[in-house]
């Protein structure tokens, strides 16, 4: 198990060191990257005193070795903006996010899953049509547009939800189910297929002959062998939820990482937008590795490879 | 190996006629491609019916509801009308959609063909770069880089492509990486047939069906992506009536005027999910092992 989780813990760093050497490149895709750095209405007198001060003038080399030498002790520069450590900036909006992300997990969770079961064990019936069409609608709304959607109904109609910002669990609502809207498909999906390949199993039809009850039978016997591609996907939904609340996050005003990502962006402020793009790397990288073992936890044949 | 089990391993593209036929057994893909059909030719034809001065404010006719008349779909902010408007959006939805899978796929697939074919310091390359690219979230990779880039329809079509490449070049890779162990291969490489005629003419015909159910589903990835990057103030900026910049213009008058973020929000919906359910259908008949 100890080879494992050094072999994860390798391979999570090595993609944390490739994020930040695509972030380093991006940053110089527009060519003049003091562009990106110095407000709109620089001289150009000044715009090379920004150059020479930044370092912008040395060799690429060396400007990656700076670069990489700051980033892992945390130094992203100056946000532009606010003239404090761009991570700070970042880090603080870091608890909004989560519990964001955390909340629309437990979400997805908690209805998905209940209606892929529901769906496989009445194969056919009204409520798996149900799940299908709910999957197909997820898949096909853009997320922004639910979220106004819902404001507009829950808000501006009804007036029963806050539009935007952070405070209570009332403001959490709204947010929460239009991040996990395509998780809950994607969820009530794959627990749907799984649940369908193992119900044909000889050990459930056993259970079942020895006198199981049926809730039993799923909830304890096939379930619990399905929770292995259930954990895979969780792997995958930590990214996608943490891509979703981006958007989200601009959508109902709510101040986590993503939205200040999207205002860094807004105000060229790209320290701030380096620091967040490494962040989120670092995030989903730790969900993967946190996946992998879970993963090996539950199947005893993935830590013995 | 006889020279008749050859011919049958090598997989025939499917004759046109399987696909009409299988699409008289499928009601929603049916109802599904001839909305978009409809949708396409609205946007090929729309400057013919859409008055020229759509972009024109018209103060005297400010936030009119929907269904008042010479506005069905009603009029926003400036007094413009809605659903010429939408009309000219499926324009720019569906421009960005068919161009960044295409160009997507031209850089992507040759790559991961090579990627697949020779191993090697391309094939680390590459799945290096697919692991870093999956650690960013999308929307933010494509914002970052518009941002870096620069704002406009151009741009937004260059964003796509350059985020969007990887997932073909991947896919391409996997197939590939199958297909070459496969006989047919072997024996074209044995009765002498040149690296590139095996790639073009023996591999890649029998990986483009995974390859075109992923780009018909991208194409709804990248539509409601552009529509995310102009809503949120990046990509098309106004006043080109994009569906996402549409929404987006709206937003201030939520409270008052529910149909500015309504409809442009529901035209990208069912262009998306028309997609979907067109690609679903590719795959079901046209590749049966990758159906669910």
């Amino acid at each position: 198990m100890a080879r494992f989780i050094t072999g994860r813990l390798v391979a999570g760093s090595i993609v944390v060191v490739l994020a930040l050497t695509a972030v380093f490149f991006m940053v110089r895709l527009s060519g003049d990257p003091v562009l990106l750095f110095a407000p709109m209405d620089t001289s150009t007198k000044d715009m090379d005193e920004i150059r020479e001060r930044m370092g912008f003038n040395d060799p690429l080399v060396t400007q990656y070795g700076r670069f990489m030498g700051n980033a892992v002790r945390g130094d992203f520069g100056e946000s532009t903006r606010q003239q404090r450590p761009a991570l700070a900036v970042v880090l603080e909006r870091l608890p909004a996010t989560l519990q964001l992300g955390a909340a629309a997990l437990v979400l997805a969770l908690l209805i998905g899953v209940p209606l892929g079961i529901i769906a496989a064990t009445r194969h056919g019936s009204g409520w798996d049509k149900l799940a299908s069409l709910l999957a197909v609608i997820a898949q096909a709304i853009p997320g922004f547009w639910l979220g106004l959607l819902l404001i507009l109904l829950f808000s501006v109609f009804l007036g029963w939800l806050p539009t935007s910002g952070r405070g209570g669990i009332e403001h959490l609502i709204l947010p929460t189910i239009t991040l996990s809207a395509l998780s809950i498909a994607r969820y009530a999906r794959l627990t749907r297929s799984t649940m369908l390949d193992v119900l044909h199993e000889d050990y459930i039809r056993t259970a079942y002959a020895k006198g199981l009850s049926a809730r039993l039978v799923v909830l304890r016997h096939a379930l619990t062998n399905a929770s292995i591609s259930l954990i895979t996907l969780t792997g995958l939904e930590i990214g996608s939820l943490i891509g979703g609340a981006v958007v989200v996050e601009q959508v109902f005003g709510w101040p986590g990482m993503g939205r200040e990502t999207i205002q860094a962006l807004l105000n060229r402020d790209f320290p701030v937008v380096m620091a967040a793009a490494v962040l989120f790397a670092v995030m989903y990288t730790v969900a993967n590795l946190l996946t992998d073992l879970a993963y090996g936890w539950v199947n005893p044949r993935v830590r013995l490879q | 190996m006889s020279a008749g089990a050859l011919v049958l391993e090598r997989a025939v593209p499917a004759p046109r006629w399987r696909l009409v036929r299988a699409l008289g057994r499928d009601r929603w893909a049916a109802v599904a491609i001839l909305f978009l059909l409809v949708v396409g030719l609205v946007a090929l034809t729309a400057t013919l019916y859409v008055p020229a001065d759509v972009n024109a404010p018209d103060f005297a006719a400010r936030l009119v509801p929907p269904l008042s008349e010479g506005h069905p779909l009603g009029t926003d902010q400036l007094g413009r009308d809605v659903f010429h408007r939408l009309l000219l959006g499926a324009r720019i939805s569906l421009l960005v959609g068919f161009t960044t899978v295409i160009l997507a796929a031209l850089i992507g697939i040759p790559i991961g063909m090579l990627a697949g074919t020779f191993g090697g310091w391309l094939d680390v390359v590459l799945m290096r770069l697919v692991d870093v690219q999956l650690s960013f979230p999308f929307i933010l990779l494509a914002l970052t880089v518009n941002a870096i880039l620069g704002l406009g329809l151009r741009n937004i079509i260059i964003t796509l492509v350059i985020v969007g490449w990887v997932e073909y070049a991947r896919i391409a890779r996997g197939e590939t990486l199958v297909m070459r162990e496969r006989e047919f291969v072997e024996a074209a490489r044995l009765i002498g047939c040149s690296g590139p005629r095996i790639l073009l003419r023996h591999l890649f015909p029998n990986i483009v069906t995974p390859l075109l159910v992923v780009g018909t589903l991208q194409v709804a990835r990248f539509i409601i992506g552009e529509a995310t990057i102009s809503f949120l103030g990046f990509g098309v900026q106004p006043p080109t009536p994009a569906w996402g910049s549409m929404v987006s213009e709206g937003l201030d008058y939520i409270f008052s005027a529910w149909w500015l973020i309504t409809f442009p929000g529901l035209a990208l919906a069912l262009v998306a999910l028309a997609v979907n359910t067109t690609g679903d259908w590719l795959r079901d008949t046209l590749d049966p092992r990758l159906k669910r």
